[in-house]
């Protein structure tokens, strides 16, 4: 069995939350749906934060929690933003009766 | 009184038709052409009166002042116009032997010509413009004689130009004469263009020192020198023109150019060859202003500036020769086209053009006081002859053609008798005044070296004068009358003048030979007077010259002439006509009388060459020059239009740019910050 | 190696969870794989001694956020024909570029400084301090008093966000009481009528707001 599959190391975790990371952000350019754009971007906070923890975990695996706090408050943040965000795609729906980011245009030249 | 003899105040003289100008233009203006200047005798009174005031000051102070301090005294005055450093324009008036000639010349003759232009222009409706005009062109013409230095005489030059523009085309509405003045304009323009190219490259090699010519007087030692004087001043010219030279002793090809340019203007301006074919169209003009401006006084302002000018001039012998076979090709081709004229004032036009050829001929051949001489009686029996001419026309209700006059001797007889006078004189007849400006001009020919051509053609020349002059007389005074209607009556105010001005065109040569040959103690002899600048000795006086060979031969000359003229047009007149016919002589009338084609290839030039350059550059301009600019501003359009595609208005492309930037930007810092 | 099954199982679960949310047309099912999502990464944070985090992740992403995307779901409709954008392949080729592109570069940075393939020094449910006490009363004691500052500043952010959202999202009445859009006055009242009829009274209630909302723009 090679080593990587065994033996879990920093790398695997920047890996996957690199991966998460970029899942995300093509879905938010590519998807048609507002609500579905605003879910996408909290999956990419949440690859962010898994970033911090893991090298967080990997630096100071005893006792400076540097990471842990740099994580919490990207999570309330995010929080908050995704109520904001909300709020707005209700205003917008409620304007423009589609939630289809072809529609939302009006800056256009 | 006192004001009148001082010569110092003589810089007045050009203002006071100036002042008759402003006078009328700014009266009509105000008061829109009603009350004192609906009176057409004030408006000419004031520039006549104008008029006698200059004359009145000639008389009395620059007469008297020449004849009390000899032909070589000079007054100059400048004052400074503009200034730049050392480079300075001054404007002034400079009195000497030539200037005071012309001065008495343009002053008796036009305050004659205005006299006769209020009998001639009675009916006419733009009276009060026309002496307005006059009283510009004195201003132009006597602020020209008075010039002292090059640039001055330019701006005058200009200004004469304008006037003769403003006169020619007086008659507007008619399609012919807006042409002609046009025409007259741009054809001065040409030469005036050569006139200051010519005056910059001679300001050009005289300014500063050249290298390897360090110890020449440059102008900015002249003038610390002289500081009164102006830049380009004739009387420097002596002294600088040696500098010219120095500066330009390897290279004596500019010095020919420069003076060949510096002649473009008197080219123009006196109708010498190739720019000579505004004047036969400037008799579209009135009578008194053809009489005034192309006979007498426009004309000979390029004799007289080629007399200011001749030290330059005479640097050159290829320039000399240039200007002399200019000058006898000009006498040559008028007279001929003169042969076929039917109408009166073109005949008399081109006599005038022949009599500048002479003139011009004289100046190129070195006989420079012939020259002057020549243009001062010139001036007299010329106008006398248009003025003549003028009142023939009147009679004949408008008609100028001569097929359709005769017989006018004896419903004429005041201008029948004038107009012979003024034929004999220009055919040098009868010891009047023509006979000896001419002779004196075919002498010093015949003495030049290697000007022999000169004398011939010249001599010819006369010989056909005399014979179309006296063509012009005998179909107009003699014979039946072969036109329809009633012949009026001469004018009065039109025959004072021509009685006046008979006079010194029959006897002024007799009085100033005599004078010559028999001096009065204190009054010095006519040479003298215009002995200016003249570097040869003159060996001949008067007498030797009409006696002996020269003036004999011109005599002979003359004498036929006016009898081949006696014999075509009165005893058998179906001669000319045989002529006419005859295998090569037709063939010779169809060049003489198309005007050797001249206004042909002109206008073919213009037509196919400066119009297609013409119509290019307008192209080039609308299509080139313009579609550039327009190209920069469809080019910023078409940027604008390109890169506004990014504003796509969708949330998800700007996310994706923003993205992309940011992250770019981040990961290269963080290299340079590593590396 | 029982966390690196561990950590696979939870990779795959990720992994498949975000590709689902981002290609699935439902939207209720693209909220619904996120909640695997979260709970994967919650997992993480677990491998990773970050437990209080796993909480808090679990607490606030699973459950908070996935309860108010399926509110936003219901309220906008779950229209099917939305997502997929029809055959522009070459947006769709140069969005795959972007994303090789941006994962090439995080990978390569982040790992750059750290060797090829580097392995954690102590395996992770093995850290002493950490795996015994758990990190809350640490995480806890830094919150109050390192960073005291950013947590108030954090709680007044919360503040603002939640009252921005209410402002944001009120409905907007006019000077007669009426509502200004009129989007809740239904025809017929949801909770009694029968199904067909309801379903057939919401389609065409929504066809008339749309309808009404384009003739406002134009």
């Amino acid at each position: 069995m090679p080593d990587w599959l065994t033996h879990i190391g920093l790398a695997h975790f920047v890996v996957v939350s690199v991966l998460l990371f970029v899942i995300g952000l093509v879905g938010v350019l590519t998807s048609r749906s507002v609500v579905r754009v605003l879910l996408l971007v909290e999956l990419m906070f949440s690859a962010v934060n898994l970033n911090f923890l893991a090298f967080n975990n990997y630096l100071h695996p005893t006792g400076i929690l540097l990471g842990h706090v740099f994580s919490i408050f990207i999570l309330t943040v995010s929080a908050a933003e995704v109520s904001v965000g909300l709020a707005i795609i209700i205003a917008l729906y409620r304007a423009r009766a589609t939630a289809d980011m072809e529609d939302y245009n009006l800056l256009k030249w | 009184m006192h004001w009148f003899s001082d010569v110092n105040n003589l810089w007045v003289v050009p203002f006071y038709p100036l002042a008759a100008f402003i006078l009328i233009v700014l009266g009509r203006a105000f008061t829109n052409g009603k009350d004192l200047f609906a009176n057409k005798g004030f408006c000419a009174f004031l520039t006549i009166f104008a008029t006698v005031l200059g004359l009145l000051h000639t008389v009395f102070s620059a007469l008297p002042w020449m004849f009390h301090q000899g032909s070589q005294a000079v007054i100059e005055h400048n004052i400074t116009w503009l200034q730049a450093g050392d480079f300075k324009l001054s404007l002034g008036y400079l009195v000497d032997s030539m200037s005071v000639m012309m001065l008495f010349v343009v002053t008796f003759i036009s305050l004659f010509i205005q006299v006769y232009t209020h009998g001639y222009m009675k009916h006419d409706d733009g009276y009060a413009k026309f002496f307005s005009y006059l009283a510009l062109f004195n201003f132009s013409m006597l602020g020209l004689v008075l010039s002292t230095n090059l640039f001055q005489i330019y701006i005058f030059w200009e200004l004469v130009g304008v006037s003769s523009y403003l006169l020619i085309g007086f008659w507007f509405k008619k399609p012919s004469a807006a042409a002609a003045c046009v025409k007259a304009f741009l054809m001065n323009r040409v030469g005036d263009f050569g006139f200051l190219f010519g005056i910059l490259g001679f300001l050009y090699f005289t300014w500063n020192a050249l290298p390897g010519h360090e110890n020449v007087m440059t102008w900015t030692s002249y003038l610390a020198q002289h500081p009164d004087h102006a830049l380009l001043s004739f009387h420097a010219l002596p002294a600088m023109v040696q500098t010219f030279a120095t500066q330009l002793s390897g290279q004596p090809v500019l010095i020919t150019i420069i003076a060949i340019l510096l002649f473009m203007g008197p080219m123009a301006k006196s109708a010498q060859l190739p720019l000579h074919t505004w004047l036969p169209d400037a008799m579209e003009g009135p009578t008194p202003i053809s009489a005034l401006i192309h006979a007498a006084t426009m004309v000979a302002a390029g004799i007289y500036l080629v007399g200011r000018a001749y030290p330059i001039f005479q640097l050159s012998h290829d320039a000399m020769m240039f200007i002399a076979v200019i000058g006898t090709a000009t006498a040559v081709v008028a007279a001929s086209i003169a042969l076929t004229q039917y109408d009166i004032k073109k005949a008399l036009a081109y006599s005038t053009m022949s009599q500048l050829g002479f003139m011009m001929a004289a100046m190129g051949v070195g006989a420079f006081s012939a020259g002057l001489f020549h243009l001062f009686t010139h001036a007299f029996f010329k106008a006398m002859l248009f003025l003549c001419s003028g009142s023939v026309i009147h009679a004949c209700e408008d008609n100028q053609d001569m097929r359709l006059m005769g017989g006018l001797g004896r419903k004429l007889p005041i201008t029948h008798a004038t107009y012979l006078i003024g034929c004999f004189a220009i055919s040098g007849l009868l010891w009047t005044s023509g006979f000896w400006s001419k002779d004196m001009i075919l002498a010093m020919a015949k003495e030049a070296p290697g000007f022999e051509f000169v004398y011939w053609s010249l001599a010819i020349t006369a010989g056909v004068t005399s014979f179309y002059m006296f063509r012009t007389y005998f179909m107009t005074f003699w014979g039946k009358y072969r036109g329809e209607g009633h012949v009026h009556h001469e004018d009065s105010w039109m025959t004072l003048p021509l009685v006046v001005l008979a006079l010194p065109s029959a006897f002024i040569g007799l009085l100033l030979a005599g004078l010559a040959e028999f001096p009065i103690p204190n009054l010095p002899s006519f040479f003298q007077f215009i002995h200016f600048g003249q570097a040869h000795a003159e060996h001949h006086t008067f007498v030797e010259a009409a006696f002996s060979g020269v003036g004999l031969l011109s005599t002979i000359f003359g004498v036929s002439g006016l009898a081949l003229a006696f014999l075509f047009y009165v005893v058998a007149p179906s001669i000319p006509d045989a002529i006419r016919k005859a295998p090569i002589a037709s063939s010779l009338f169809a060049l003489f009388s198309r005007k050797w084609y001249f206004d042909d290839l002109y206008q073919g030039f213009v037509d196919k060459v400066y119009l297609a350059f013409a119509r290019g550059s307008s192209t080039f301009d609308k299509e080139g020059v313009d579609g550039l600019v327009n190209l920069t501003g469809r080019a910023a359009m078409g940027t604008g239009s390109g890169l506004r595609q990014l504003q796509s208005g969708k949330l998800q492309t700007y996310v994706a740019v923003m993205f992309f930037g940011v992250i770019t930007l981040t990961l290269f810092l963080f290299y340079c910050l590593m590396s | 190696m029982l966390d690196s099954i561990i950590f696979w199982a939870f990779a795959i679960l990720a992994v498949g969870g975000a590709l689902t949310a981002v290609c699935s047309r439902s939207m209720i099912n693209a909220a619904l794989s996120l909640i695997v999502v979260f709970m994967s990464v919650a997992g993480f944070y677990l491998l990773n001694n970050a437990d209080f985090l796993a909480i808090a992740q679990v607490i606030i992403y699973v459950v908070g956020l996935t309860i108010m995307m399926l509110f936003a779901v219901m309220f906008t409709g779950d229209k099917p024909q939305f997502d997929r954008k029809k055959a522009n392949s070459a947006l769709s080729v140069s969005y795959g570029i972007v994303a090789l592109y941006v994962f090439a570069l995080l990978l390569r940075t982040m790992l750059k400084g750290f060797g090829n393939t580097p392995v954690l020094p102590v395996s992770p449910l093995v850290a002493a301090p950490l795996a015994q006490d758990g990190s809350t009363r640490l995480l806890g004691t830094l919150l109050f008093t390192d960073y005291a500052l950013p947590f108030e500043i954090a709680s007044i952010l919360l503040l603002a966000a939640m009252i921005g959202a209410i402002v944001i999202a009120k409905k907007r009445f006019n000077d007669s009481g009426e509502n200004e859009i009129g989007e809740d006055h239904l025809p017929i009242d949801l909770s009694s009528a029968p199904k067909e009829a309801a379903i057939a009274a919401l389609r065409e209630h929504r066809l008339k707001v749309a309808a009404s909302s384009k003739e406002r723009e134009s």
